[in-house]
């Protein structure tokens, strides 16, 4: 007996020291995490009392402007008015009964477009959803068109492509999930062509059998959206384990952070937004200390310092994370073409060096350096990994996706150039050393987890924050600095409330994602190429063989 | 029980639907322009239209063949030997256009007299009048439709012979009567609208009549869960086939599953536990409701995994053993000869007969009341607005016109019976969007 309980003891204990192990390794991530084996360990059955599913609390924040509407129902009144009289003299003196009455008054549309005082001699637009019930009744007088005026909230990255075919357009969709942080759910299939080009030619995997959920239920596992900012070590033997020193990271609910918004598209409002909701959700934002001068400070523990000039660089303030813009320092402006140029190699010496005295300057900060995609951004974000011990690298490309060229290189979209540094890094054995953060062209919750398999650790959303704050854009906005965003009033609480919301729907929609594809942990996902179809991969396996394919080579006619 | 106001206000927007309907599809009115999308074009639904209150092929100004997806079936076409043939020239005799379901030497054989059957769509999600619709006109058409997972309602009983029972994750309505009715069980693993997340059926759609049925609260929203709990691999899956046997030992087994990067596994699978028909269902699938961030981006076009699968199948040796079923985003008869050429041997339909009875493909199944026509609720109100004869008659002249075309593809390719054509990506090239 006395053996047996030595077992079960010994057993309790290997346990627990497993436990403790993956915790500091990140595998496991609980609300409390214990940063040494030598510290005091608390107690397994103390940390489950503690513990607490993460859930973002959504509240509903309605726009404070119209929303576009893609419908505009049309109504002949004389031919509605034909109509009445027809079925008003038919029924007759039946009409003292309430039952044709109501008959009389009942009308051909179950959402309200004619529910207003005057019925369908005043529609209410706004209400239409397309059902083209009313045109199915009445053909000869009711009509329903597209709104001419549904793309002119936004730019074209976040129209509908096709207006005469669409019915919703990516501003459309990010408005309502800032106003309700609902996973949006429709009736019907995909309406959408076929699989164009950008995001929409990945699409993730999903198992048939193996699978968590998303509420725990039915004994399976619960999904983990948590992240960090940082490398991780590689650790060889567990006698070295218990005396190695965890290198600094941000920790993050969920695998979005916001970007840094230049003044030219931010003001105090938008920024204080961003500060309350990024420590409401437990993300981070990013923003130049000029920039939260008035901000409260207890919002201020979730930024991550943004630096773009040598002053600032030199100036030494404290902070948990910094973001150094090498190209700016170096006076390449970022989002133009001149930005590619950074990795010249006389321009790139000189950002190696300001990468080192970053390092020295700030010891103990996470140090991010924010670098823009080119073509040849794989071998050099390699070598600056190699050369300085950095935490982070944020890859950007423009607000529509598109990578950066000089002469020598191509434009393409951020997918591929993403994809090549993470496997560059994975080549030469460096891939934990850092996280990778990217951002440009990410607008929509399912460009997410696609960001994640070509590589990306952590996204960083920027254009998505203003459109959930219904910003108004003029023009293009391919960049911060071409100002194509109007910047207006609001109440930061109204601010907060709605990318509360937006992130707590993407947050879900990422459930969703992970759920269908059977993983219980974000960080699975970066770059798990196995687990997404790509449409140039998967459509010559398939249609290889058949005349005509290789000639057009699949390409949009 | 249906009070008269109710019957005076069903009779008005019946009629008028229905005429209006009518008057769309000889185009004596203007089609909307908010109608269609990239998917079901305007042409589509208008000659889906046509074909159900006709039984006949639409005229030649309409497309009635492809959408404008810029993909897939819209970009594949037939390479035909000859041209412009003329219904009215094809000797109907002369061309088999049925399909075995059962194609392992034991069991009892089933075939149906046209490729398709109709695909599982549960009480709740549509109208009670529309699933009895379907049931009636399959019976008709020698083929069958199939109950989704929201139970077996008895008005679908005098149609038994022609109704797939759905045994699905949540297991709603299931029960060991239902399975002994139904000459086929389809044991649904995932549904390509909405793969790995189970089914949806939102709150306004579990009226008491619904939750009865599912044995489920009222008013509450149900959802699926994903997968089926009690399977973590193909063994398991074996079980719940034994299961199946033991209540109803004639019964072909069909298993329903999403297409997933690993399609071919799961299908070969599937093969070994016992399954008679495979299904896949592609990610551009009809659903009552879905996550749209699902929709698009969750596992392979259909048209990608037909291929995959079947030549898997044939390397593996087991292809003439099992029926290949593929559904989702499959909306004309040249779609399903395509689906048949890329290696399937016959097709689900779902969405297509939606239209046929006046759907506008609006997507507005899922909210509120659902559908405003009837289709797609379980409104007690809306349900009756489809007649169950007038419903039923536009699904058989749907497949009855779709029947004349597959007969002209196969003249077209000198081929004499539909099976002849599955797996021949021969026939087909690889060119413009539509009718480009």
């Amino acid at each position: 007996m006395g053996c047996t309980l030595c077992e079960i003891s010994n057993c309790f204990l290997r346990v627990k020291f497993l436990c403790s192990l993956l915790i500091k390794q990140g595998v496991i991530l609980e609300k409390e995490e214990y940063v040494c084996l030598s510290e005091s360990k608390p107690e397994i059955a103390e940390t489950r009392t503690k513990y607490q599913r993460f859930k973002i609390k959504t509240e509903h924040a309605p726009p404070r402007r119209p929303k576009p509407f893609p419908f505009y129902p049309k109504v002949g009144k004389m031919g509605l008015f034909k109509t009445l009289l027809k079925e008003t003299l038919a029924y007759n003196f039946k009409l003292l009964k309430e039952e044709y009455r109501s008959v009389l008054l009942s009308r051909p549309c179950i959402y309200g477009v004619f529910s207003g005082p005057v019925g369908g001699f005043a529609p209410r637009r706004e209400l239409c959803t397309g059902c083209l019930r009313c045109v199915q009744e009445f053909p000869d007088f009711c009509t329903v068109e597209r709104n001419p005026e549904f793309n002119k909230f936004a730019d074209s990255y976040w129209q509908a492509k096709d207006p005469t075919k669409e019915s919703t357009s990516p501003y459309l969709l990010i408005v309502n999930e800032a106003e309700n942080g609902k996973i949006p759910v429709k009736g019907m299939g995909y309406k959408g062509s076929f699989a164009d080009q950008g995001w929409d030619t990945i699409w993730t995997d999903m198992s048939e059998i193996v699978r968590p959920t998303r509420d725990g239920i039915y004994g399976r596992e619960y999904i983990s959206t948590e992240t960090f900012i940082g490398g991780r070590d590689i650790v060889s033997s567990f006698q070295t384990l218990t005396h190695q020193k965890i290198r600094r990271h941000l920790k993050l609910t969920v695998p979005i952070i916001f970007d840094f918004l230049p003044p030219q598209i931010s003001n105090k409002i938008v920024i204080e937004s961003i500060a309350k909701a990024s420590k409401e959700v437990g993300t981070y934002f990013t923003a130049t200390a000029d920039q939260v001068t008035q901000v409260r400070s207890e919002f201020l523990q979730n930024q991550i310092l943004h630096i773009s000039t040598r002053e600032d660089l030199e100036r030494k303030i404290m902070a948990d994370a910094v973001e150094i813009d090498l190209g700016s320092i170096l006076g390449l402006k970022p989002f133009e073409e001149e930005v590619a140029g950074i990795y010249r190699t006389e321009n790139w010496l000189e950002a190696m060096k300001i990468a080192e005295m970053a390092k020295d300057l700030y010891p103990n900060s996470v140090l991010i350096f924010k670098l823009p995609l080119t073509e040849s951004a794989r071998t050099k974000v390699v070598e600056l990994v190699k050369s300085v011990q950095i935490d982070g690298v944020h890859l950007y490309a423009d607000y529509h996706g598109q990578t950066f060229a000089d002469d020598f290189e191509f434009q393409e979209f951020i997918k591929d150039s993403l994809r090549r540094v993470h496997e560059c890094l994975i080549q030469e054995g460096k891939r934990d050393q850092i996280s990778i953060i990217a951002s440009g062209g990410i607008i929509l919750a399912e460009h997410v987890p696609k960001a994640m398999i070509c590589g990306a650790d952590i996204i960083a959303i920027n254009t998505t924050a203003l459109v959930a704050l219904q910003m108004k854009f003029k023009g293009e906005c391919r960049n911060p600095y071409d100002s194509g965003i109007h910047l207006d009033g609001f109440s930061t609480q109204w601010g907060k409330q709605r990318l509360v919301n937006l992130l707590a729907a993407w947050h879900y929609q990422l459930l969703e994602v992970l759920s269908a594809m059977g993983m219980r942990d974000v960080r699975r996902l970066r770059g798990d190429i196995g687990r997404a179809i790509f449409k140039e991969e998967i459509e010559m396996e398939a249609f290889g063989e058949i005349k005509g394919f290789r000639t057009t080579g699949g390409k949009k006619f | 029980m249906i009070t008269q106001g109710l019957e005076l206000k069903v009779e008005k927007h019946s009629s008028h639907i229905n005429r209006g309907i009518d008057l769309l599809a000889q185009l004596k009115v203007q089609p909307p322009a908010a109608l269609g999308n990239y998917r079901w074009t305007p042409d589509l639904i208008i000659s889906t239209y046509y074909q159900a209150m006709t039984g006949e092929i639409p005229p030649k100004d309409l497309n009635y063949k492809t959408g404008l997806s810029n993909g897939g079936f819209d970009r594949l076409h037939f390479d035909f030997a000859e041209k412009n043939i003329d219904h009215s020239t094809v000797d109907e005799r002369s061309f088999d256009l049925s399909i075995d379901l059962n194609r392992k030497s034991s069991g009892k054989k089933i075939k149906i007299s046209q490729p398709t059957y109709g695909g599982g769509m549960s009480f709740g999600s549509i109208s009670l009048n529309f699933m009895v619709a379907r049931a009636m006109a399959a019976q008709q058409l020698n083929t069958f439709t199939c109950t989704g997972e929201g139970g077996y309602p008895e008005d679908l009983l005098p149609y038994k012979d022609n109704v797939i029972t759905q045994v699905a994750t949540g297991l709603f309505g299931v029960r060991e009567e239902t399975i002994r009715n139904s000459p086929i069980i389809e044991f649904k693993y995932a549904q390509g609208a909405k793969p790995g997340l189970g089914g949806h059926l939102l709150a306004d759609k579990v009226t008491t009549q619904v939750a009865k049925m599912r044995d489920s609260m009222a008013f509450s929203s149900l959802f699926s869960p994903s997968p089926f709990h009690s399977v973590y691999s193909v063994e398991d899956h074996k079980k719940h086939v034994d299961w199946i046997k033991i209540t109803n030992p004639t019964a072909l087994i069909s298993v329903k599953v999403s297409t997933p990067k690993d399609v071919e596994m799961v299908a070969i699978g599937s093969y070994f536990a016992g399954a008679n028909i495979i299904h896949i269902d592609g990610a551009f699938g009809g659903t009552g409701a879905a996550p749209e961030i699902a929709k698009k981006n969750i596992a392979m076009p259909i048209e990608y995994a037909i291929p995959k699968v079947h030549k898997y199948l044939e390397r593996e040796g087991v292809r003439d053993d099992i029926t290949l079923i593929a559904s989702g985003g499959i909306r004309t008869a040249y779609d399903v000869a395509k689906a048949i050429a890329l290696g399937a041997d016959g097709a689900v339909i779902g969405t297509a007969e939606n239209i046929a009875i006046g759907c506008t493909h609006c997507g507005n199944c899922e909210r509120g009341r659902g559908c405003q026509i009837g289709i797609a609720t379980a409104d007690p109100e809306l349900g009756y607005y489809r007649p169950v004869d007038w419903a039923a008659t536009r699904i058989v002249n749907l497949y009855q016109a779709w029947k004349k075309q597959y007969r002209i593809i196969l003249a077209g390719l000198g081929l004499k019976s539909i099976s002849e054509l599955r797996g021949r990506t021969d026939l087909l090239f690889y060119g413009g969007n539509g009718n480009e």
